[in-house]
């Protein structure tokens, strides 16, 4: 006996676009805060650590609103550039309670 | 009996065959769309799994280097670091201090690195005395690496024979004529520093009046109990604890002091370090400080002191050979005029 399969179009689990493109953003911006890191540069490039962050925030955030397609790069790209995001704030906080200079 | 069987074979029969119908009726996938399906499959768990690996990959750096900031941050940890490094500084170098404003810091994995210029005053004029660097794992510090500008820098590593500011009760390890003749022989119009010993302890404002006027008393060797026997209860070799004589105007220093209390923000520091007392041996060129007993000695018996840091133009500090109180001297530094 064979077995079938109910085809009812175009229900297949992919995830939605934003949430890919929010996932490859966040992770755009991972690897130039990597390098950063790495480098040891004193200023850290701002559109790494805020501009992409915030914009792949939105997209995951929009990835998230489907029913048929999967969440999964969505939570992804979300989960990352909330993580960028209290990356630079916490940063931002605890280099200004080491050696603060006025 | 049979009637019920054979009703259940009818029954069964029925549905086989209903099943079969359904079976039949439902549209298979042709053999490219199950090989689209699967090539779909394939890719899609290839790119997940390589995304989901690389941000891993690329979280482990930013994830050590953040927790290594909120380690040196709460709780004003690298600040409690950097004080103790600096104020040791100020207690166990003679006439030694440092622009804490331009203190530079570089946090690392699980490491701080830190690096200060430190100035001697000779005469009027501050000078560089040379650089310290030193790196932290975690809240352990390695030794200084020291660059040091010096002619006549003090050994890195302290003995009876190397020291400069003597007990009464201890032999001094130099001839104290040939300094005297030293001091002798520098050319007029210099500025100089002299390291003084003296005949007896004595309390810090009976040696300020002791002394001639055209000179500045730079930094005051305190009697600590143990500097008679120059080492300490395991013989490991100690140096003068002491502290700045003077009001220093240096922003930040902790002998920038509203009413000239430097007394009060010596003990203040001697506290400090004996709860940072590891810290504090590192830093320090002697590598015994035994700062409890001392501090309890200081405690009990004031602040007297046996040795001083004395500068100003040569000629004036040749004066110091008839001070009925000092026994012996021993010069340090020599620069240009910059006395007015």
């Amino acid at each position: 006996m064979e077995l079938g399969i109910k085809k009812k179009g175009g229900n297949r689990r992919l995830p939605t676009i934003s949430g890919f493109l929010s996932f490859l953003i966040a992770l755009v911006s991972l690897a130039g805060l990597n390098v950063a890191l790495l480098i040891k540069e004193k200023v850290f490039p701002g559109v790494f650590i805020i501009q992409l962050p915030i914009v792949g925030f939105f997209l995951g955030l929009l990835g998230l609103f489907t029913r048929r397609r999967s969440r999964l790069y969505a939570i992804w790209g979300l989960s990352l550039s909330i993580f960028l995001l209290l990356f630079t704030l916490l940063m931002v906080v605890s280099s200004l309670s080491i050696n603060y200079k006025p | 009996m049979s009637d019920e069987k054979k009703e259940f074979e009818e029954d069964y029969q029925n549905y086989l065959k209903e099943s079969l119908n359904e079976v039949s009726g439902l549209q298979s996938y042709s053999k490219e769309g199950q090989t689209e399906i699967v090539t779909i499959g394939k890719n899609m768990a290839r790119r997940t799994n390589i995304m989901i690996s690389l941000a891993i990959l690329l979280l482990i750096v930013p994830i050590m280097t953040l927790s290594t900031y909120m380690y040196y941050a709460i709780g004003g940890k690298a600040d409690h670091l950097i004080d103790v490094v600096t104020k040791t500084i100020y207690v166990t170098e003679p006439n030694m201090g440092l622009e804490k404003l331009r203190l530079e810091d570089e946090i690392g994995f699980f490491s701080m690195n830190i690096k200060f210029d430190v100035f001697k005053r000779i005469g009027k004029e501050d000078y560089k005395a040379g650089n310290y660097e030193i790196d932290f794992l975690l809240d352990q510090p390695s030794f200084p690496k020291k660059n040091m500008l010096l002619d006549r820098p003090l050994p890195e590593f302290p003995s009876e024979e190397t020291e400069v500011m003597v007990h009464p009760k201890a032999k001094i390890p130099f001839i104290e004529t040939d300094q005297w003749d030293i001091l002798k022989k520098i050319p007029d119009g210099t500025v100089a520093e002299v390291y003084v010993s003296l005949n007896k302890v004595m309390k810090p404002e009976d040696l300020k009046n002791s002394l001639p006027k055209d000179m500045e008393l730079r930094w005051l060797a305190v009697d600590t109990g143990m500097d008679a026997a120059q080492v300490d209860k395991e013989g490991v070799p100690i140096t003068p604890l002491g502290y700045p004589a003077q009001y220093d105007s240096t922003i930040w220093s902790p002998f920038r002091t509203s009413d000239g209390s430097n007394e009060e923000v010596f003990l203040d520091i001697l506290s400090l370090l004996s709860k940072n007392e590891a810290v504090a041996e590192k830093v320090a060129r002697a590598k015994s400080l035994s700062l409890e007993s001392r501090l309890a000695y200081i405690k009990k018996h004031g602040i007297k002191v046996y040795g001083a840091v004395i500068t100003g133009p040569t000629e004036e500090l040749r004066k110091l050979q008839d001070v009925k109180e000092i026994r012996a001297i021993k010069v340090g530094e020599v620069k240009l005029w910059n006395w007015e």
